[in-house]
């Protein structure tokens, strides 16, 4: 099914944006309130519900309004203290998380990847019910109700008297509308704001005036009180917006308007969404005597009246330190006791200030407060990379300049000109080093965006392996780039859901060996050497070098005399072998043994490495090291053939240059024994996948040699030239090649052409997978007749 | 892939702007709103493993883009550049591509009447690259449907590589 949301194109990335940051928030805030029953963040969830429900209310996403509007519900028990244990709650609420993603998701997708809402709507409704009622009846002398109203965020009458009637309500679309615009009454004083009197106005415009399904705005005016002229300036507003806008109704209605009635309250339904109405508020405002009017998204069609609380609670930002002023915008209130909440003071004072001004300025005003407010931006991540790219140029380009103004140095010597041109090309040089700072530094994000979906992880794993875990994460404000960030979330996942499954043994495991019964898996992030070292650590039983030596034997993975010869910590390297895992029972958490082999192949292909430590029986801790960004790499450039290519740095173990005699002849490949280990030879271009053909040497008869390396394999690379080492911007290549083997894009060079970048781990792996093997073998070979010999 | 459709893209209404390019001794015709820019023959990076007749890659101020031989897509043989040699930048609908061709000798406004459907001669696989054919005078000039020139595998092997 296609679904159509009110959105103005390209809001809806902004939508998801801001809808899957505060599911972010609320996620989070469960986590902490399974534990612990904070006030602070009982609040900030349900602000965070509250916001949700709102936004998804004025795009007309009906399914995810009622859904948060339940969660809302149900936060607001926690918030008056009729619910106080979130724990009984706290599965179906972090299920409710995951439909709401999901639900967000549909809004890019344009179509139905859910049907859980409604049921988990109810769910959430019936739980509440009977827990309010179970608390009810726990509590001897019931806690009087501040109003013969229902109690703050509770359900509507309706809902207590037929808890079950939700799926089948019977009650028209218009009465729901009806008994919901009531219902937002509660919202309003909950938050604060002065609008108590607004809203059986807007129910009884909502139920008068059933929806179409044109798009339609709520506008509140407002009128100074001390006007004398009440019942001309609503009629006006009323002409106004029937001649400007499209005026669908009113309340007060215009015959009531005309018959005399003064009030200083004006609701009117007008077709049209609140941004399209800019002109009519314009002139609205306009009008002597009007303090403030405000325009907010009527619902589409008839059943969803959510939106009636928005235009209570987020129409107007502000400093909340503002003095309030006894402003014209309070009169309504007398209704509300107590002293004004921020939100009522932004408004009041909002509408005081105007009064001193012209009156065509007041949305101005309006409009410099919310600039004021917004100290942050979104911008769209293509229009960041571009300008990274534009950068990049301007770096190479940098590096021109300067040689231009060297070689002007030398041949003009010691003349004003060539020394204005080095001054000023050093000069900007120094300009677009610090404008790459400053956009390299625009991509940086902290890990915690990586990191916060842990504790979530950690929780439902540990709970469906019965095992207690406590999950401690350090340095999640640690920077790195928004390119290296998006890679680093899967490999983590495998890492942290090993710890859990094969690293932290069960609570009975752990007090029988003397450990805390709950077992700790640390995640640590820092920056080290202009690399970012995140590590993923557990207290569990560690890894057995020796079990791990019989085990790959038993695979047949190595022979006995390899497994014999290699080192403890070489052994532990093991587990990223393809096929391997040590676990006796093949779980669902973490398969079978192919996550650590994909952990560090996507880690080396990012150009980074990973480490592993592990004492038997104290645990068991995994080190990745990674670029700080992508973008721009360190790298060695070469010419193969035809084309200049660029190794990068994180790859390559040396150079060399060597006489073609020292190599050997292994089935028809050339090898290299360099210290004690046997290297295959390619030419580059040959691996890349060019035509074979002989090896290039230098005019003395040198072969150029540069020994890559990728999990622990090794070759030598036979090149035409070195050119030297540079730092270049990585742009894609993606596809071009059909199969693109071996390349990882390419870069321009400082002369203008296009120079291949090589994928060193996925050329290793592909185009010399045999070889290597066949190498391998020869070193073991050459190992054992050394041995024999000693 | 676009529609086929014979109509104005760019012009006047019945008009149609064309950019005509030889290749041996034909003569083809891209529509102007689809080219990018025409640039000389520049020195190409080739790229191992790339389709036979994608050449390599060239730099367009910081963007990388692949280059199309023409004469090798159509099964021409293919010759080394000469001074008139030029690439053709033009936008299919996934992404930015040049094409290589012997000359570009002008720009011609075409009535729309004078495009006629692709003749049955020429249909089969390769129609799917013939918008139509312009008939000028005793000149045929082929019109290229540009998103036909690539196969759905080729479309994704160019995709991106800007």
């Amino acid at each position: 099914m296609q679904l159509v949301f009110d959105l103005q194109p390209g809001d809806d990335r902004l939508f998801t944006d801001e809808s899957l940051e505060q599911i972010e928030r609320i996620e989070q805030g469960l986590l902490v309130l399974e534990h612990e029953l904070d006030a602070n963040v009982v609040n900030e969830v349900f602000r965070a519900a509250h916001t949700l429900k709102g936004s998804a209310a004025t795009i007309g996403h009906r399914r995810m309004a009622e859904l948060t509007h339940a969660m809302e519900d149900l936060f607001g028990a926690f918030r008056s203290g009729t619910l106080v244990d979130v724990k009984p709650f706290a599965d179906v609420l972090l299920q409710t998380i995951d439909v709401l993603r999901a639900l967000v998701a549909e809004v890019q997708e344009g179509e139905v990847l859910t049907d859980a809402p409604e049921d988990l709507t109810r769910q959430l409704r019936e739980l509440l019910s009977s827990a309010t009622a179970t608390a009810a009846a726990r509590s001897t002398a019931p806690k009087p109700a501040p109003r013969p109203a229902p109690a703050p965020v509770q359900f509507p009458a309706a809902h207590q008297s037929a808890p079950a009637g939700e799926a089948g309500d019977p009650a028209t679309p218009t009465e729901k509308a009806a008994v919901e615009a009531e219902q937002a009454a509660e919202p309003v004083e909950e938050e604060g704001v002065s609008n108590v009197a607004v809203a059986p106005l807007i129910h009884r415009l909502l139920v008068e005036s059933p929806g179409g399904y044109d798009p339609r705005s709520i506008i509140v005016c407002r009128i100074d009180p001390m006007s004398e002229w009440q019942s001309v300036r609503l009629l006006q507003l009323v002409l106004e917006a029937d001649e400007t806008g499209d005026l669908v109704a009113s309340a007060p209605t215009r015959d009531e308007i005309e018959s005399g009635l003064g009030t200083t309250l004006l609701v009117m339904l007008v077709r049209g969404r609140p941004i399209d109405l800019l002109d009519l508020r314009r002139r609205l405002s306009a009008i002597d005597d009007v303090v403030s009017v405000e325009a907010v998204a009527a619902p589409l069609g008839t059943a969803d009246t959510e939106i009636v609380a928005a235009p209570l609670s987020v129409e107007v930002y502000g400093p909340e330190d503002d003095v309030p002023p006894m402003g014209a915008a309070r009169t309504d209130d007398e209704s509300t006791a107590g002293p004004p909440s921020p939100a009522e003071r932004r408004q009041a004072d909002l509408g005081a200030e105007s009064r001193g001004l012209p009156q065509t300025d007041r949305m101005t005003v309006a409009g410099d407060r919310l600039k004021a407010a917004q100290q942050t931006i979104r911008i769209d991540v293509t229009r960041l990379d571009e300008l990274m790219n534009l950068v990049g140029e301007l770096v190479v380009h940098k590096t021109r300049l300067q040689q231009s103004a060297q070689v002007l140095a030398v041949r003009l010597g010691d003349d004003p000109l060539a020394r204005q041109a080095d001054e000023d090309s050093q000069q900007f040089a120094r300009i677009a080093g610090q404008l790459q700072d400053q956009v390299t530094g625009l991509r940086m994000l902290p890990i915690e965006t990586v990191f916060n979906r842990f504790p979530r992880v950690v929780r439902d794993i540990a709970m469906r392996l019965n095992k207690e875990v406590q999950l401690i994460i350090e340095g999640k404000e640690t920077e790195l780039d928004r390119s290296v960030l998006e890679e680093v979330g899967d490999p983590l996942g495998h890492l942290v859901r090993n710890a859990l499954d094969h690293g932290v043994e069960t609570a009975e495991e752990r007090r029988a060996l003397g450990k805390p019964p709950t077992g700790t898996v640390r995640l640590t992030a820092r920056h080290s050497d202009g690399r970012i070292l995140i590590t993923v650590e557990d207290d569990g039983r560690g890894m057995d070098p020796a079990a791990l030596r019989r085990s790959v034997v038993e695979k047949g993975l190595m022979t006995r005399e390899a497994a014999d010869l290699t080192s403890d910590s070489d052994m532990l390297r093991v587990i990223f072998t393809p096929g391997f895992s040590t676990a006796k029972t093949i779980t669902e958490v973490s398969g079978r043994g192919v996550g650590m082999d994909v952990v560090r192949n996507n880690i080396e292909r990012l150009g980074g490495w990973v480490d592993v430590n592990s004492t038997p029986g104290q645990g068991t801790r995994v080190s990745l090291s990674l670029p700080l960004t992508l973008a721009i790499i360190g790298a060695l450039l070469v010419t193969s053939g035809a084309r200049v290519c660029a190794l990068p740095l994180t790859g390559v173990v040396e150079t060399l240059r060597v006489e073609p005699r020292s190599f050997s002849r292994v089935r028809g490949h050339n090898v290299l024994t360099l210290r004690d280990r046997v290297i295959p030879v390619e030419q580059l271009d040959s691996a890349l996948g060019d035509p074979a053909r002989p090896l290039a040497t230098s005019a003395r008869g040198f072969v150029n040699l540069v020994v890559v390396r990728s999990r622990g394999s090794e070759m030598a690379l036979a090149v035409d030239q070195f050119v030297g080492q540079h730092e270049i911007v990585l742009k894609s290549l993606s596809d071009v090649t059909g199969e693109r083997a071996g390349l990882a894009g390419a870069t321009i060079m400082a002369d203008g052409q296009v120079g291949l970048v090589v994928d060193i781990s996925a050329l290793l792996e592909r185009s010399n997978a045999k070889a290597v093997a066949e190498a391998e073998a020869a070193s073991a070979a050459i190992k054992k007749a050394r041995r024999k010999v000693a | 892939m676009a529609e086929k459709q014979v109509s104005g893209t760019t012009g006047r209404t019945g008009e149609l702007q064309i950019v005509v390019c030889e290749l041996a001794d034909e003569h083809y015709g891209l529509d102007i709103a689809k080219v990018f820019e025409i640039i000389r023959h520049q020195p190409i990076t080739p790229v191992p493993r790339a389709p036979r007749f994608v050449k390599g890659v060239i730099n367009l101020r910081g963007r990388i883009i692949p280059v199309v031989d023409l004469r090798g897509r159509f099964g021409m043989d293919e010759v080394e550049p000469t001074k008139e040699t030029r690439i053709v930048v033009a936008e299919t609908s996934s992404t930015r591509v040049g094409l290589i061709v012997d000359s570009v000798s002008e720009v011609l406004l075409l009535p729309v009447d004078a495009v006629e459907t692709t003749p049955g001669v020429a249909s089969g696989a390769d129609a799917d690259y013939l918008r139509g054919i312009a008939k000028l005078g005793d000149r045929l000039v082929l019109l290229l449907e540009l998103d036909g020139l690539f196969g759905i595998e080729d479309q994704t092997a160019l995709a991106g590589a800007a």
